[in-house]
C-alpha cells in the first residue's frame, strides 16, 4: 500500500520544486503588499499584486497539468520504451502496473485537494483585493459570491486534471480507436453550431454534458485497451528496411506501387462519407454568400486536376494526344477510365452552385455542399486504383520521380 | 517458360515492334541482339510488363500478362526485370536496396541475410555496402543493381543490357558465371539484351537478332553461327545484319591508302 502510495503522489522533486516557486511568487507578493500596499491602494495600482496571485494560480494549473500528464504516461500504449519493457515481464492485465497507475485514482484527492486550497486561498485574497472590494475576509466570507469563489476555487484543479487526463488519454488512444477523431471534431463542431443558433448558455450545457461522456469513453476505452494489452504487446512486428527501394523493383515487385496519396485515398474510401460530412458540418459554419459559392468552383477545378496528377504518377500511355489523333482512336477506355472521377467532381460541383444561383437553394448550404459533394465524388468514385495499375495499359515510368 | 505472341508496338505512331513471336523454355538464357535502336529494350519493357503491347500477348508461365490482378502478382512474383539504366534513390545504402529488393520477393529472412553477403562479396562491394549508392561510381552502380536482381531468386529473370554500364572484368566474370550456374543448376529462365555479340556468346543458348522491329532470327547461338557461315557470333551477326559493313570497310582503307 505503502510503495502504491508513493508511485500515485507527484515526484518528491517535482513537488519540491513547485513549493519553492510558489514561496517565491507568494513571498514578493507579500512583500510588495506589506512594503507598498497602502501606497497601491491609494494609487488604485492594486492589478501588480492582482497579476501575482494570478501567476500563482497558472503555477497551480501547470502543475496539475503535469501532473496528469505523467499520469496518461504511465499507461503503456502512451510509451512505447515501457511498453517494449513490459513485453519481456511477466505483467498480466489484471495485475496493478509495476510504476504507477494510468488513471485517476482516489488517493489523488491528496495532491489535488493541496492545489485547491491554495488555489482558493489566492481566490479570497484576490476576491477581497480593493478597489473591486474593500472589505476584511470576515466579511466577504458572507457573501454567497464568495461561497461559490471557494468551491469554484477548490475543485479547479481536480477539474483541469479531469480534462487534461481525458485529453492527453484520448490522444493515446485515438489511433487505436476507429472513428473517435472524427466523432469528436463533429460535436464540437455541432456545439458550435449550437452556440450561434441557440445561444451560449445551451452550447455550454451540451459541451459540459458530452465533456463528462467523453471523459468516461475514453476511461472505459483505455480501461479496454489495458485488458487486451497482452496480447498487443506479443504481437510480433517484421522487420522493415528504411529506404525507398528503385522505382524498377517497388513498381514491377510482387507488392503493387501504389502513389501515397492514392493509398490513402482508398484505404479511407469506406470513411469518406464520415469525412465528408463532417466536412460538410464545419464549412456550414461561416456565412456563406453566392460570390464565395462560385471560388468554391475554382478549388474543386484544382482539387480535380491534382486527382489526374496523381494517378499520372509514374505511368502514362504510350499513346499521346497527337497519336490518338492521327489514329482516330480518341479514348482507351482501359486507361482512360480514371480520369472520369476527375471529371464528374466539375460537373457535381456546378449542381448546387446553379441551384443557388437560380435561388432554389441558399448559398449558406450550396458553398458546403458545393465543395463536399465533389470531394465525395473523387474519393469514392473511379476504378481500384491496384487492378488499374496491374491491367490497364499503362507505362510505367522507371526514371526519377517527380515527386521525389 | 516465356511466350511471345504477335508483339506490335508503336511509339506516338512510330512503330516500334512488329508480330514479333517466340518462347523461352525454362533453364535457358536468351540473349537479344541487334544493332541500336531496333527495339531490344523495348521488347523487353514488354516482356517485363512497364509497358503493354499495342497488340499481341505475352505468356509467362501459361499466365497471361496485365490480364487479371491475380496473374500478374503470380507472374511479379517469379520475375525479375533490370533496367539498363537503374534509377535509385538518393540516401539508400548499397546493402539496404540489395536486402530491401529480396525483403519485397518474399525471400526468407535468414537467407536474404546470407545471401546477400555473399553477392556483396562477389562483386567486391561488401567495403562499401553500408554507404549511399549516390556515391558509387557507376560500375558500382551496375554491380548493386546485379545484386539486387539475384537477390530476388525470382525464377526469371529479364536484364537489359547487364554486361554495359561501366562493369569491371571481374564484374563481367562474376555476373557471367552466376548466370551461367543458375540456368544449368537451378532451372531458372534468363533473358537478356546486349548489342555485343561477344559478350553474350559465352551465356547465351539461344539468341534472337532483332532488325526493324522484326525477328530476323531466332535459333541456338551453334545454329546461328553455322547459318551464317561464320565462326564466331560476333561475325554472324555482322554478315546477317551488316552484311554491307566489310566491303564499306574494305572501300575505306582503299580510299585511304590512296590519300
Amino acid at each position: 500500500m505503502n510503495r502504491w502510495y508513493r508511485q500515485v503522489m507527484p515526484r518528491r522533486s517535482h513537488v519540491l520544486l513547485f513549493a519553492l516557486l510558489l514561496i517565491l511568487l507568494d513571498s514578493t507578493t507579500g512583500a510588495i503588499w506589506l512594503a507598498w500596499g497602502k501606497w497601491l491602494i491609494e494609487a488604485e495600482a492594486t492589478d501588480v499584486v492582482r497579476i501575482m496571485l494570478y501567476a500563482s494560480h497558472v503555477l497551480c494549473g501547470m502543475a496539475t497539468l503535469l501532473f496528469a500528464l505523467s499520469r496518461v504516461h504511465q499507461f503503456p500504449l502512451a510509451n512505447p520504451s515501457y511498453k517494449q519493457w513490459l513485453a519481456t515481464t511477466p505483467w498480466s492485465s489484471h495485475q496493478r502496473l509495476p510504476f504507477g497507475p494510468w488513471q485517476p485514482v482516489i488517493q489523488d484527492i491528496i495532491p489535488l485537494g493541496v492545489l485547491g486550497v491554495i488555489c482558493a486561498l489566492h481566490g479570497v485574497i484576490t476576491f477581497s483585493l480593493p478597489p473591486d472590494r474593500v472589505v476584511s475576509l470576515s466579511v466577504s466570507a458572507l457573501s454567497p459570491e464568495w461561497w461559490w469563489l471557494m468551491c469554484v476555487s477548490v475543485l479547479l484543479p481536480a477539474l483541469v486534471f479531469c480534462g487534461v487526463w481525458a485529453i492527453a488519454g484520448f490522444c493515446t488512444v485515438m489511433p487505436h480507436w476507429k472513428h473517435s477523431a472524427s466523432v469528436l471534431l463533429f460535436v464540437i463542431g455541432v456545439v458550435i453550431h449550437l452556440g450561434i443558433r441557440l445561444g451560449l448558455p445551451e452550447a455550454t450545457a451540451v459541451a459540459v454534458v458530452c465533456a463528462v461522456v467523453g471523459f468516461v469513453l475514453v476511461y472505459r476505452k483505455m480501461q479496454r485497451m489495458m485488458r487486451t494489452l497482452p496480447q498487443v504487446m506479443n504481437e510480433t512486428q517484421l522487420v522493415k528496411i528504411d529506404g525507398k527501394l528503385a522505382p524498377a523493383f517497388e513498381m514491377l515487385s510482387p507488392r503493387p506501387y501504389r502513389n501515397r496519396v492514392i493509398a490513402i485515398l482508398e484505404d479511407t474510401r469506406p470513411r469518406a462519407l464520415e469525412f465528408c460530412l463532417l466536412l460538410f458540418v464545419w464549412l456550414a459554419l461561416p456565412p456563406w454568400e453566392l460570390k464565395f459559392v462560385v471560388i468554391v468552383g475554382t478549388i474543386v477545378c484544382v482539387l480535380s486536376l491534382a486527382r489526374i496528377a496523381v494517378f499520372a504518377d509514374r505511368t502514362s500511355s504510350h499513346l499521346g494526344l497527337l497519336a490518338r489523333w492521327h489514329s482516330g482512336r480518341f479514348i482507351v477506355p482501359e486507361y482512360d477510365r480514371v480520369w472520369l472521377p476527375s471529371l464528374a467532381m466539375n460537373f457535381v460541383w456546378s449542381v448546387p452552385v446553379l441551384l443557388a444561383i437560380a435561388d432554389m437553394l441558399s448559398p449558406q448550404l450550396a458553398g458546403p455542399l458545393a465543395l463536399v459533394a465533389p470531394i465525395l465524388v473523387g474519393w469514392i468514385c473511379g476504378p481500384d486504383s491496384e487492378q488499374w495499375f496491374l491491367t490497364a495499359p499503362v507505362e510505367y515510368r522507371l526514371g526519377a520521380a517527380r515527386s521525389k | 517458360m516465356i511466350q511471345v505472341s504477335g508483339v506490335y508496338h508503336h511509339f506516338g505512331l512510330r512503330p516500334i515492334l512488329q508480330d514479333v513471336s517466340f518462347s523461352v523454355e525454362a533453364g535457358r538464357t536468351l540473349a537479344i541482339i541487334g544493332p541500336n535502336g531496333m527495339g531490344k529494350t523495348t521488347l523487353l519493357n514488354i516482356m517485363a510488363g512497364v509497358s503493354s503491347p499495342a497488340e499481341g500477348t505475352i505468356l509467362i508461365n501459361g499466365r497471361l500478362r496485365r490480364s487479371t490482378v491475380e496473374d500478374e502478382l503470380a507472374i511479379r512474383q517469379k520475375t525479375l526485370f533490370l533496367p539498363a539504366e537503374l534509377w535509385i534513390p538518393s540516401g539508400i545504402t548499397g546493402r539496404n536496396l540489395v536486402l530491401g529488393v529480396g525483403e519485397v520477393w518474399g525471400v526468407p529472412a535468414r537467407r536474404l541475410f546470407e545471401h546477400a553477403e555473399r553477392l556483396l562479396k562477389v562483386f567486391q562491394l561488401d567495403k562499401i555496402a553500408d554507404s549511399a549508392v549516390s556515391g558509387y561510381s557507376t560500375g558500382q552502380k551496375k554491380k548493386v543493381g546485379l545484386c539486387s536482381a539475384l537477390i530476388s531468386e525470382a525464377s526469371i529473370l529479364l536484364l537489359d543490357e547487364p554486361f554495359s554500364g561501366g562493369l569491371d572484368p571481374a564484374g563481367l566474370t562474376a555476373i557471367k558465371q552466376i548466370l551461367k550456374q543458375l540456368t544449368s543448376h537451378q532451372d531458372r529462365t534468363v533473358v537478356l539484351t546486349s548489342p555485343v555479340p561477344e559478350l553474350v556468346e559465352e551465356v547465351a543458348d539461344d539468341v534472337l537478332i532483332l532488325d526493324e522491329g522484326r525477328v530476323l532470327k531466332y535459333a541456338s547461338v551453334a545454329d546461328v553461327i553455322k547459318d551464317a557461315g561464320a565462326t564466331t557470333l560476333d561475325e554472324a551477326l555482322r554478315k546477317l545484319i551488316f552484311p554491307e559493313t566489310e566491303s564499306q570497310l574494305r572501300d575505306y582503307f582503299v580510299q585511304e591508302s590512296i590519300t
